[in-house]
């Protein structure tokens, strides 16, 4: 009997990826590939009166400038289909600083940038608004011709203001978050060519599917005509929803059919890929005396920046998950997301769920400070259980770990007597922070299947083909061990063949922490059905009724009577002497229903990840500097299909969590690389005790859910609140950085 | 970013080093571990057409010492000055220092030579040629308008090496050395004070020697680092403290240097005064770490607003003699 879930296997490109043997994006290359460079915009908001492109085609080594007139499709593109937004070189007008306007094609580096340089466009500068409330006003200049507004979300439930007329104590807050870059480990990059009538495009992406698709409609030609093939990804975050180089490599090899080379610097990088929207969070958040929430009322307005990008998920994401994991009656949420002239924002790492966590447990925190409760012990008292009605309605009936994860950080937070202290050093102080968090898998409310396929060989091997994008968080190994455990096949008795479109079918994005529990599921539903074909070949071959077979260690046996079996690999010997090949096609979509477009009811995700966090923190009062010392971090995961893993993305997140909580910030037109946006190292990480709860999904593949983005979540509230507890002072805008602490432990110091 | 493209030479022995730098006319750039200069090139701010490497050049390696002084190799790396016991014994603000440079990866290539003669640095200057391909040439690429603070008529980079000060508050010196001829001069004057062109150093000259005085007596040295996060980061202001005292625990002499507070380290030269002859109490030290505030000169062209790197100024220059003075056994 094969054992593969639930175990701690090694990675399956470990190897590769520890020799460096795997090729990235930016590693890609063809002999003889034309390089591609992008010409962009200076101007925040402009009107493009004119591109004069003749003198850069003189430079020796331009093979070709490309500007918006030479796109054959539709110049509009974005991940979200009603929202496509976004031109790949802009058009009438530019939108932001980095914006697109023409495309050169040259033998090397050197002559593309010249032939950058020496383009030239003529622009009308037109006001450029900055702020999202401000762009919402009347009567402003339009960013879009459809208005400024993106779109909104609403979350009705009950009757708020009864909900704040029972309650005993009144909090309210405005919180606000800011851009974050998903500085993923290599920038955006790929090669192009031309083969068998199809343009084929290798490059760094969480989704290639949806780039082949909307590369096509740039091209206006059918999907099948464009091949992606995703090549070593070394982190997505988000950052690799969203069609990068991947258009401007399709457009070049359309009309020049050769091939082409791209790769974003990291500055193009931060100047022109998605950023996590920052949020305005208006919070009232009302509750009786031992603690219970009688009312939540949220007012959301983020800033998507230039284009829709993931912005309509990421508003909905926000405004549905606005209560946190948490019972409340009476509830009214409102968001909007409003258009700017700053850099767009997409998909990052939790849609939106990072940064109203941090809302959400702010005010949990007030609540238990002021309540004079044990932030935990306040946690549970509101924390759902199976049963419990969320805000849009949908009742929680399995797998609400929760609690479950609240108990586990107690327990080592009492363990090891984390509480407020003085630090060694004067003027030091100790605090611990709680953070608990929910996250619905997949997609809000809109059908998202995902596909796969297996594959029986006669020499009884398998092959699992799958779109899933692998971009670090290790689908690849959790998808085999799924297919080698149903199988009853060993791991490296499976080969992968792994989004190519040309012979994967589409598993939807890498996002939403979806891949576990969706692709999971297909992979599963696939040996379901490569079994039926099974039975249905063995039903022949044995001279019995299918519904008398059954499939077990690798044979087909007789229900009645056991000694008749016959291998699985015998049979698939047979079909292939008849040149069928035993292959299983599975699906799955999670059971959702779609939210009401004026109440937010309905049923938004199949299943949701729970997890809490305690965090131990130091405050340097005389310079602002946050030390995290310890941090615990329980998740609920379903089942821990590989629990190594598992804890890696618990530490990854914690990690990724102290940067957005302490010091991330990207302000436009000041940030521009590594050298001023700065991302924690090594050194600055804590003690890291990642624990899994298992609180097994009935629908999800061996039980398990997700923890891609979970990981995160908890992270910066936790830290957030253990500042508080050190010393007195609540940041409201993150990041906490060095200036925003010394200037409200000033503020405190004056009052 | 790639680097341009040079010429590379590469004698093993100091004498070739010193011909070499004769015969090229000081064209030839000496690369140490190139943690600094390397970065520079990518940039585009230099382009040196030949660089002389003197990682063959043993007899510049290793730390040696004798009754009187301490002589470090200038390429002897980082990482050996910070595990070294002696200095941890006795030199402990420059092994603190040393420990405190950017990573552990950059402390094994990066020594001591290049820590010293490395550029000083700005927000607006040191940025990729993408970036400042749309702006003038400030004062200190060959310009004459500064960003940081418009309508000067000078440039304030600031010299954020983490040694000097740490050197300085031990009066170490230097050996530089020219085909022919040999000085020997203390390390502040290694400094010009000019962000400009702050490294007094002549194109066919090396810096082949660091020399420590080995202080007599009772004594406690200190270097405290403010930066944003816990590794990486050059300093945003830092300190080194030097301090003697006598059987009575009063002060015999005091040095006390900031970093990252101007062109060129700057010494706070009121400590002798306020300490010398006395115990060392908080009303003295909280003396001098204003005197310290005063002297340093912060624009705002790093990683934090000058208003704030300036306060910060008091609380390391406390730190650093606080922690000197505890540091005495
Ligand atoms: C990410 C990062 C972080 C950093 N953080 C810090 C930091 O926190 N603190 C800090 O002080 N530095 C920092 N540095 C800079 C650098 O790593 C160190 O200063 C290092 O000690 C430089 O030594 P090197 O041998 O690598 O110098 P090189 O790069 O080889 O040389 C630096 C300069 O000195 C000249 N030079 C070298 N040797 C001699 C010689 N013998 N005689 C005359 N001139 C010579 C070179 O020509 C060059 O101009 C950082 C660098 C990076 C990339
Ligand atoms: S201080 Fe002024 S002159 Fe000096 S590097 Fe910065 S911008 Fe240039």
């Amino acid at each position: 009997m094969v054992d593969f879930v639930g175990k701690d296997i090694l990675r399956v490109d470990a190897f590769d990826k520890a020799l460096g043997s795997i090729l990235y994006g930016p590693d890609q290359n063809i002999e003889g590939a034309l390089w591609l460079l992008a010409k962009r915009s200076p101007y925040p908001h402009a009107r493009i009166l004119s591109i004069d492109t003749s003198q850069a085609e003189t430079i020796d080594g331009v093979v070709r400038i490309f500007t918006a007139a030479d796109i054959p499709g539709e110049n509009s593109f974005g991940i979200i289909p009603v929202t496509k937004d976004q031109t790949l070189l802009a058009k009438d007008k530019v939108r932001y600083i980095g914006d697109a306007v023409a495309l050169v094609a040259a033998y090397d580096l050197k002559s593309a940038k010249e032939a950058v340089d020496k383009i030239k466009v003529n622009y009308e500068e037109l006001p450029a608004i900055y702020d999202p409330e401000e762009s919402l006003k009347k009567g402003r200049i339009l960013i879009h011709e459809k208005g400024n507004l993106l779109c909104s979300s609403r979350i009705i439930k009950g009757d708020i203001e009864k909900g704040f007329s029972n309650a005993d104590i009144i909090i309210e807050r405005e919180y606000r978050t800011s851009r974050l870059e998903h500085l993923s480990l290599e920038p955006e990059g790929g090669i192009g060519y031309f083969e068998d009538g199809r343009i084929v495009i290798i490059a760094s992406t969480q989704n290639p599917h949806y780039d082949r698709d909307d590369v096509a409609r740039l091209l206006g030609l059918s999907p099948d005509k464009v091949r992606v093939i995703q090549c070593g990804t070394g982190g997505g975050f988000g950052g690799k929803l969203d069609i990068s180089v991947q258009g401007f490599i399709g457009l070049a090899v359309y009309h020049l059919k050769r091939a082409v080379r791209m790769v974003y610097s990291r500055e193009e990088s931060f100047l022109t890929t998605a950023k996590r929207h920052p949020l305005i969070m208006r919070y009232k958040t009302g509750a009786k005396k031992d603690g219970k929430l009688t009312a939540v009322k949220v007012d959301i307005i983020g800033d998507t920046g230039a284009y829709a990008s993931y912005g309509l998920a990421v508003i909905m994401r926000a405004t549905v998950h606005a209560t946190g994991p948490y019972e409340v009656e009476n509830v009214y949420v409102d968001g909007k997301m409003a258009y700017t002239n700053l850099p767009w924002c997409g998909a990052m790492r939790g849609f939106g769920v990072p940064q109203i966590a941090f809302a959400h447990e702010s005010q949990m925190d007030i609540l238990a400070h002021e309540l004079n409760i044990d932030p935990i012990d306040i946690r549970l008292i509101n924390a759902f259980k199976k049963g419990s009605v969320t805000a849009t309605g949908q009742r929680l009936d399995h797998s609400v770990g929760i609690k479950e994860s609240l108990y586990k950080i107690k327990e080592i937070r009492d363990k090891y007597s984390w509480s407020k202290k003085k630090g060694e050093r004067l003027g030091t102080y100790i605090g611990v922070g709680v953070g608990s968090m929910w996250y619905g898998i997949g997609n809000t409310g809109v059908p998202n299947p995902s596909t796969a396929q297996v594959e029986l060989l006669p020499d009884g091997s398998a092959i699992l083909y799958t779109g899933a994008a692998e971009i670090g968080q290790g689908s690849d190994t959790i998808l085999l061990q799924i297919a080698s455990q149903r199988l009853g096949i060993a791991i490296d008795r499976i080969k992968l063949v792994r989004g190519d479109t040309l012979y994967t079918t589409n598993a939807g994005a890498t996002s939403a922490s979806r891949q576990t529990y969706i692709s999971g599921n297909a992979v599963m539903d696939s040996i379901d059905h490569l079994e039926d074909i099974l039975k249905a070949e063995a039903s022949e071959q044995m001279d019995l009724p299918s519904s008398e077979l059954i499939v077990k260690d690798g044979k087909i046996f007789s229900i009645k009577d056991s000694s008749k079996s016959i291998d699985i690999f015998e049979l698939v010997k047979i079909c292939n002497k008849n040149k069928v090949r035993v292959i299983g096609e599975g699906r799955f979509d999670p059971p959702t229903i779609k939210l009401d477009p004026e109440t937010g009811q309905g049923v938004p995700y199949a299943t949701y990840a729970f997890a809490s966090q305690v965090s131990r923190v130091e405050v340097d009062t005389f310079t602002g500097f946050i030390k995290v010392l310890n941090s615990a971090s329980a998740h609920d995961v379903g089942k821990a299909i590989n629990p190594k893993m598992v804890k890696g993305q618990i530490t990854s997140g914690v990690a990724m969590g102290i940067g957005m909580a302490l010091m991330e910030e990207f302000v436009p037109n000041k940030t521009k690389s590594l050298k001023d946006y700065y991302i924690p190292t090594s050194m600055d990480m804590p003690e890291i005790i990642p624990i899994i709860v298992e609180d097994k999904e009935p629908t999800g593949p061996f039980g398990a859910k997700g923890v891609g983005e979970p990981a995160l979540i908890p992270t910066a509230p936790a830290i957030i609140n253990g500042i508080y507890d050190a010393v007195g002072v609540r940041i409201t805008h993150l990041p906490a950085n060095l200036e925003r602490v010394i200037g409200e432990l000033l503020k405190k110091e004056g009052a | 970013m790639r680097l341009p493209s040079f010429n590379y030479l590469e004698p093993i022995t100091l004498t070739d080093a010193l011909n070499l730098m004769e015969e090229y006319h000081g064209r030839a750039q000496p690369l140490a571990g190139g943690t600094e200069l390397l970065p520079r090139m990518k940039l585009g701010l230099t382009h040196p057409t030949y660089l002389m490497s003197l990682k063959e050049i043993h007899e510049l390696k290793g730390i040696k010492s004798n009754k009187n002084e301490l002589y470090i190799g200038g390429m002897t790396s980082l990482r050996e000055i910070f595990l070294s016991t002696l200095l941890q014994q006795k030199f402990l603000a420059i092994s603190e220092a040393a420990g405190s440079v950017a990573a552990p990866p950059l402390r094994n290539m990066g020594t001591i030579a290049g820590n010293l003669c490395q550029d000083t640095r700005c927000f607006f200057y040191n940025q990729s040629y993408f970036w400042r391909r749309g702006l003038k040439p400030c004062f200190k690429a060959g310009g004459n308008v500064c960003y940081a603070v418009p309508g000067s008529k000078k440039c304030f980079s600031v010299y954020q090496g983490d040694l000097a000060p740490a050197l300085i508050a031990f009066n170490a010196k230097v050996r530089i050395e020219k085909k022919g001829s040999s000085r020997i001069i203390p390390i502040e004057e290694l400094f010009s004070g000019k962000g400009e062109k702050p490294i007094v150093i002549a194109d066919d000259e090396l810096l082949t020697q660091v020399i420590v005085p080995i202080p007599e007596g009772i004594y406690g040295s200190s270097y405290r680092k403010f930066r944003l996060r816990n590794a990486l980061d050059y300093p945003l202001v830092s300190a080194a403290a030097f301090l003697a005292i006598d059987s009575e625990k009063k002060v015999k002499s005091v040095k006390v240097v900031l970093g990252a507070a101007g062109p060129a380290p700057v010494i706070v030269k009121e400590a002798e005064d306020i300490l010398k002859g006395k115990k060392v109490e908080e009303s003295a030290i909280n003396e001098i770490a204003e005197a310290a505030y005063k002297r340093a000169q912060m624009v705002d062209n790093l990683g934090l607003p000058a208003s704030y790197r300036k306060k910060m100024v008091r609380v390391f220059t406390k730190r650093a003699i606080e922690n000197a003075f505890n540091s005495i056994k």
